[in-house]
């Protein structure tokens, strides 16, 4: 009798943590499958960047520095969403191509203010529309990173969660990280000379 | 803004008034039934007795039961009625199709903010329509599902809102989508509608009594009518007291829970843009001028309930279908005043100036312009494509003729057969329109050929499936019809291929990316030697990077003799690698092709057709490169 109630107890355990791994596995595909979506608006960016300094160049003569600064930014942003993609549950990966991001903005940032002070450049019909194409992808990585980063939350609380911790320190369900981009001109108070 | 506390709360308001709804319903049906059998009680008891001693439950019962039955059965009817999709609702008020193909700026910024809203909200993208001939600023939502959803906006807001304002509008309509706000708003239509017909009804009976005496009276003149005669003018009257009071009560409940809806969607477009300002902004600009987010083709409850704001001004209090907008705005900037001055307008939208004549583009520019292909080619390509064109890949079946046009052979002979072959599998009429469609584009360069099959893709996608296939299959056929593959026909059968089928499989396809390397070395190098050391180097970068080279190694000679008609069948197995594989072939392709210093602009619309067709327009080590020799 008490042999039978321990295989009974034994199966209610193995059971039971079966249905957690699946939900964590379901949780970690969710992460994955937000991140394509990410994936897909950052791609269109980088595709963007260059018919973006193609246009520029030929009015900002004197700026190469800055074009330089942002070709050489989106090269890194582009191999961190390779390692990124590849591994979208890496919290490094996540956390360089966040950097890379970062960088990424803060220079797009710095041409846009220089082109202010060019109206040739801000009249040409190519530049309005890479404007607003540039926009519009950056809206929609913006609400792609919502959705990722409230998959990352929900998988990130279920894998730390009693007792699914246990689950999921024995089977390797590393903590997913957040993607966070900020752009360097949020953090730092604008300098302004004259 | 808690949004899921307000959904929360917005839903059971909506279950309680549904609730309300049917008690109205019943309410009437009941009271109807009352008085039929007070009266036609009356009207039957016999001379001499009380009037409702002779009263039978079962009549009221069965009358009660009837008239329930009538409401439902007309509300159903109604509902029925209002079953059609989003985009007819559009079309019929004057709504045109955007698409986002276009030339005007202000469209293309209204098709992308209602995708980024898509992103945000996690709908399927809707349909977008503009209205042109209305200046006010408002929008609608339309259609009982997310799936046939539209959304439309007048030209009024086009014009006069910035981007922000914009995806603030945007974002309200598209709560409406989510919170299933029309399909509650057609249910609501529906069961006032029950009601309305119970006194439409009673307004009939009205009037065949009035017919009735009067017949009666005129010749007979035996002196007022019977007594009958005398029910029926009562139980008339009475139904359409009843009803008409059910009308009210009923509008007055679609009123609340429209109101409700709209203080909803404006909490979730916030959260949607995570922008209160653009919403508000939107807001204070209509209520700057009072009539400015009218709209004159919506006349209908309908699409009343589901604008953006009142598209009428004479409602208001119980009736009104939208909050005060100093309601709404305070909800959103609690410091606002009524005589604040509205926000200042945006920038009239800059008239595009002539696109200037296309430069001719040096050898070492090209390799920088390689970055460009997607987006470049879409914008500096579309000023220069002949409109007649243009407008035929807008919709399917022109997408379709074009596709198979671009694949025809320059050669007479060839083409002759290649028509021939359309002919017999399609009829003369669709051979015809390819005929036609060859010589719009013969006239054509191939990259502008190329951006046309961009451009052709959208509508592509809305072939049925059988008929993708066949368009598939046929381009197959059509480009191996002269037993010859040039390397330019194969990469662009495989460019329209995967435009056409979008499966997914991880497997790297060694066969079709040797084949297609093979194509590229062999047109890129004078000799077969300088090819054949191209291609070598380019097989090892791929069996570094997960492709399995067969073992031994294939020779060049062989590769190379068949390498077209390979690239071209392994197409689509090609376009379905998994990104990191697709990236990794169209960086292999780059070098090959830049394997002896140069990149010929042949071999460069190779790489381009190339690239398109593995739907990955950006080699990111191309303009590193480009960018080191300048």
């Amino acid at each position: 009798m008490g042999f039978w109630i321990l295989i009974a107890v034994l199966a209610a355990v193995v059971l039971w943590a079966i249905a957690i791994y699946n939900r964590l596995v379901n949780l970690r595909n969710a992460v994955k499958n937000a991140f394509a979506q990410i994936d897909v608006q950052l791609t269109r960016r980088y595709d963007l960047i260059p018919n973006l300094v193609e246009a520029v160049k030929g009015y900002m003569k004197h700026e190469r520095e800055t074009l330089e600064a942002v070709i050489a930014a989106r090269t890194r942003a582009v191999s961190g969403l390779q390692a990124a993609a590849a591994h979208p549950e890496s919290a490094a990966a996540i956390a360089e191509l966040s950097g890379a991001e970062s960088a990424l903005s803060s220079a797009l940032g710095r041409l846009f203010a220089l082109s202010e002070s060019y109206p040739d450049l801000k009249a040409d019909r190519n530049m309005m529309q890479l404007q607003e194409e540039l926009t519009s992808t950056e809206n929609r990585v913006a609400f792609a990173r919502q959705a990722f980063n409230d998959s990352v939350m929900q998988y990130n609380n279920a894998r730390e969660n009693f007792p699914n911790n246990l689950v999921a320190n024995t089977f390797n369900f590393d903590p997913a990280a957040f993607l966070e981009i900020e752009s360097e001109e949020k953090r730092q108070v604008p300098q302004v000379s004259f | 803004m808690d949004f899921f506390g307000r959904q929360a709360t917005a839903r059971g308001l909506s279950r309680w008034l549904l609730g309300a709804f049917a008690i109205a319903a019943g309410a009437v049906a009941l009271s109807v039934a009352a008085v039929l059998t007070l009266l036609f009680g009356a009207a039957d008891t016999p001379p001499g007795q009380l009037p409702g001693t002779a009263l039978d439950p079962a009549v009221f019962v069965i009358a009660a039961v009837a008239i329930a039955a009538f409401i439902g059965i007309a509300s159903l009817w109604r509902l029925r009625s209002l079953r059609s999709g989003g985009g007819a609702v559009a079309v019929s008020l004057g709504g045109e199709r955007v698409t986002g193909l276009e030339q005007d700026p202000l469209k293309r910024r209204l098709h992308n903010v209602v995708e980024e809203m898509a992103i945000a909200s996690g709908l399927p993208v809707p349909e977008v329509y503009v209205l042109e001939n209305e200046p006010g600023i408002n929008a609608f939502a339309a259609g009982l599902q997310p799936s046939n959803a539209a959304v439309a906006v007048t030209r009024g807001a086009l014009e006069r809102l910035t981007r922000d304002e914009l995806q603030g509008v945007v974002g309200h309509e598209f709560s409406h989508i989510l919170n299933g706000d029309m399909r509650l708003n057609a249910r609501l239509m529906g069961y006032v509608f029950g009601l309305v017909a119970v006194s439409m009804t009673g307004r009939l009976l009205l009037r065949g009594a009035a017919l009735g005496g009067g017949r009666r009276r005129g010749p007979g003149g035996r002196g007022g009518a019977s007594g009958a005669g005398a029910a029926l003018l009562a139980a008339g009257l009475a139904i359409v007291v009843l009803g008409s009071i059910g009308v009210l009560a009923g509008r007055i409940l679609q009123a609340a829970v429209s109101r409700q809806r709209e203080v909803l969607a404006d909490a979730s477009a916030v959260q949607f843009t995570r922008n209160p300002a653009g919403l508000a902004d939107a807001l204070k600009r209509i209520a700057a001028s009072p009539l400015s987010s009218a709209v004159r083709a919506v006349r209908g409850e309908e699409i009343g309930h589901m604008l953006f704001a009142t598209g009428r001004r004479s409602l208001a209090g119980l009736l009104a279908t939208h909050p005060p907008v100093a309601a709404r705005i305070r909800a959103l900037d609690p410091h606002w005043q009524p005589d604040d001055p509205p926000p200042p307008a945006p920038p009239p939208p800059v008239t595009p100036p002539a696109p200037a004549a296309p430069r001719p583009v040096a050898a070492e520019l090209a390799m920088a312009s390689i970055g460009n292909v997607d987006l470049a080619m879409g914008q500096h390509l579309l000023a220069l494509m002949p409109d007649a064109l243009h407008a035929a890949v807008l919709e399917p079946e022109g997408a379709a003729v074009t596709a198979l046009a671009i694949l025809l052979d320059a050669d007479v002979g060839a083409r002759t057969r290649q028509l021939a072959l359309l002919e017999s599998r399609l009829g003369a009429i669709v051979a015809g329109r390819v005929a036609e469609t060859w010589d719009a584009i013969e006239e054509i360069t191939p990259t502008l050929r190329l951006a046309l099959l961009d451009l052709a893709s959208p509508a592509l996608q809305h072939l049925p499936e059988a008929r993708r296939d066949d368009l598939v299959h046929l381009a197959q056929r059509l480009v191996e019809l002269d037993g010859v593959v040039s390397p330019y026909e194969a990469t662009l059968a495989a460019a329209l291929e995967s435009r056409l089928s979008r499966t997914s499989t991880a497997h790297a396809d060694a066969d079709g990316a040797l084949a297609m390397l093979a194509l590229l070395a062999r047109v890129g190098h004078a000799d077969e030697v300088a090819a054949a050391a191209a291609w070598r180097h380019g097989v090892a970068k791929l069996a570094a990077g997960g492709f399995t080279v067969p073992s031994p190694e294939p020779s060049f000679g062989v590769v190379q003799r068949n390498a077209g008609a390979k690239t071209a069948a392994h197409a689509r197995r090609l376009a379905a690698m998994d990104p990191p594989l697709r990236r990794l072939l169209v960086a292999t392709l780059a070098e090959v092709a830049a394997h002896d210093g140069r990149i010929h602009p042949r071999e460069l619309q190779l790489l381009r057709n190339a690239a398109t067709a593995l739907d990955c327009p950006m080699p990111p080590l191309l303009d590193q490169r480009a960018d080191s020799t300048r």
